[in-house]
């Protein structure tokens, strides 16, 4: 299904469509009060922006400086080329310490790989310990968004499924008395715990080291408690030195949330005494988007989610309408690039308004890589069917002034003995909940004529 | 494992080259006139709280009578733009107390107060430990409707303890 037809069933409630819209909009202010706080806010974007430019364009240096400087520390470095390899490397270290217990913090790159189907096949337990996170898990859907997971959810939604699968009392909604239910739960899960998994934030090639920013202190309890720490990054995570982390640790709270700062900044070098840190460094496709000059820019994105909130296509279609890993503006970037004839439809999912580049701390250009998709796809031969013919048609005759003048008569004529009804079918998306406007008699090329002529 | 190794550099072999000059940041970071006033508000915002002594006996006072179960972390530097404060655990035990507890205590020093962050990590090695953590305020959520909800997983409290000298 592409993204019209998704989002329709999404918009069809519109009291819920008008309130996700509402409760994404109460983030993207919340991140405009943050950044007008600081006046240094575009100075910071255009360093993120340089500063990530330069690390992609110098990557495979700052990969081997960064296994170098971590297998010094004590880490452990495993390479993988896609999600296979990805998902049989971090199979083989848990079968090899013979974890079955598995709790993981968030990482969007184990979603992209479809890393917790894998394991549970295999029976291992995994459990994801943001509390978004383990709701989406527990309704067995996808997240909807990357920093709120379960933002399509209203609190009785969350209630009915703890009751549910929790065993919490029938008809709880409140978010207070919700979460102590699911902290409750999940500190049986810590503790039980054989490993801990974390996504990362940034990778610091000078120094080897992995930083994770979190609200809730998961992936800190984590890692706290068991022995092994596995952490999975794509290749796009490093940054070149400890002095360029607080750049990007400054904007990624403010354009995500709205707060200075998460409330756990947490930095790892080298295991623990006694323990284990195996970093899984990830491609799958990485490396074919940074030798595709207009979208590698792409790969400079630090997952704040600030162009979901703001995007007026995602804020009333929903995250689910997207049928990706990363929905959003970003994600319509990234998608395509890892399977064109799926997401082919993200890139048209976009009204152009570049909210989505005005919002992105690290200044990606992201509606002029939607647009130039849009180009790509076409010519590559992604558009459907129904949207080739038409756009046909009406190249040939938007080419010829005659044949758009006797379609211009046509269309007047037409407009004006047939019912509305059948026309504002006839215009599908375009003409669908909107009221015709009167029907000139003539065109606009006779009037100029005939005003000009008296 | 070695081969994905090499195929993946060797799919980047275009950005193999040694960076020549390393960009940084270029602009001139937030200064506070009243950088105690400008932490309390930040660290409010972030759901915790500061308490300041003047000396070290009203300071054992006041941690002699925190309330029983609280956790009593020596951190620093402090971030007056974020009220975050930096941690750096003594053992493992402090490391995992410091997440099961239900209030924790941070003791800074008022001398490591500064203004924003660039500073604050020109004065720590995080690399020195294999953990270390910036924290600000208690643990947190607002995965239900937007509702900030205090204790997520972690502390439900978090007080910052700034001790200032006498001259």
């Amino acid at each position: 299904m592409g993204h019209p037809a998704a989002a329709a069933r999404f918009t069809a409630d519109e009291a819920r469509a008008h309130w996700h819209d509402a409760a994404l909009w109460f983030v993207r202010e919340k991140r405009d009060r943050a950044a007008h706080g600081l006046p240094e806010w575009e100075a910071l974007r255009a360093s993120a922006a340089a500063i990530k430019a330069h690390t992609l364009d110098h990557l495979a240096y700052y990969l081997e400086q960064f296994e170098a400087a971590a297998t010094a520390r004590g880490a452990h470095v495993h390479w993988a080329r896609d999600a296979a390899e990805h998902n049989r490397t971090v199979h083989g270290l848990l079968a090899a310490h013979g974890v079955t217990r598995l709790v993981k913090s968030k990482s969007m790159l184990t979603e992209e790989c479809g890393l917790n189907a894998y394991l549970g096949a295999r029976g291992i337990e995994v459990v994801d310990t943001d509390l978004g996170e383990r709701i989406v898990q527990l309704r067995r859907e996808p997240p909807s968004h990357i920093v709120f997971p379960a933002i399509h959810l209203k609190r009785g939604e969350i209630g009915d499924l703890f009751h549910r699968e929790l065993g919490s009392a029938e008809g709880l909604d409140d978010p207070t008395a919700l979460t102590a239910v699911a902290r409750a739960h999940l500190r049986e899960k810590f503790l039980a715990a054989q490993a801990g998994l974390t996504g990362v934030n940034f990778a610091i090639a000078q120094t080897g080291g992995i930083v994770v920013c979190t609200n809730e202190g998961n992936a800190d309890l984590g890692t706290a408690l068991p022995p092994l720490h596995i952490a999975c990054m794509g290749i796009e995570k490093l940054i070149p030195r400890l002095e360029h982390l607080p750049v990007f640790v400054r904007l990624l709270a403010r354009s995500a949330t709205g707060q200075a700062i998460t409330a756990y900044t947490s930095h790892f070098h080298g295991p623990r005494p006694g323990g284990e840190l195996h970093l899984v460094i990830v491609d799958n496709g990485r490396s074919r988007l940074l030798a595709d000059r207009t979208h590698r820019s792409a790969l400079a994105c630090i997952r704040c989610g600030a162009c979901m909130n703001t995007c007026p296509v995602y804020r009333r279609s929903g995250g689910h309408s997207y049928g990706a890993t990363v929905p959003g503006p970003i994600g319509s970037i990234l998608e395509p690039a890892r399977d064109p004839a799926r997401h082919a439809s993200l890139p048209f999912a976009c009204s152009l308004c570049a909210s989505c580049s005005d919002v992105c701390p690290v200044r990606i250009d992201l509606h002029h890589q939607l647009l130039a998709w849009r180009g790509e796809l076409v010519r590559a031969g992604h558009l459907g069917r129904a949207r080739r013919l038409a756009l046909g048609a009406a190249g040939l005759v938007l080419r010829s002034p005659r044949a758009t003048a006797a379609a211009g008569a046509l269309a007047r004529a037409a407009a004006r003995a047939l019912p509305a009804r059948w026309l504002t079918r006839a215009g599908g998306a375009w003409t669908r909940e909107r009221a015709l406007p009167e029907i000139p008699r003539a065109s606009f090329r006779a009037e100029w004529r005939r005003q000009r002529g008296r | 494992m070695a081969a994905s190794r090499d195929e993946i550099l060797g799919a980047l072999a275009a950005t193999r080259a040694a960076p020549d000059p390393i960009p940084g940041f270029a602009g001139e970071p937030v200064h506070f006139e009243d950088p105690v006033a400008a932490f309390r508000e930040a660290l409010a915002a972030a759901g915790g709280s500061l308490a300041t002594f003047t000396g070290r006996a009203d300071l054992d006072h006041a941690l002699a009578s925190a309330e029983p179960g609280a956790v009593v972390l020596a951190g620093g530097p402090a971030v007056a733009e974020s009220g975050a404060v930096w941690w750096v655990p003594r053992s493992e035990a402090e490391r995992s107390a410091a997440f099961l507890a239900e209030r924790v205590i941070l003791v800074v020093a008022r001398e490591q107060l500064v203004d924003h962050l660039h500073a604050a990590y020109q004065q720590i090695d995080p690399a020195v430990a294999h953990y270390g953590c910036f924290m600000a305020g208690p643990s947190k959520t607002a995965d239900i409707e937007q509702a900030l909800v205090i204790g997520a997983h972690g502390p439900r409290a978090l007080d910052v303890f700034l001790r200032e000298d006498p001259k």
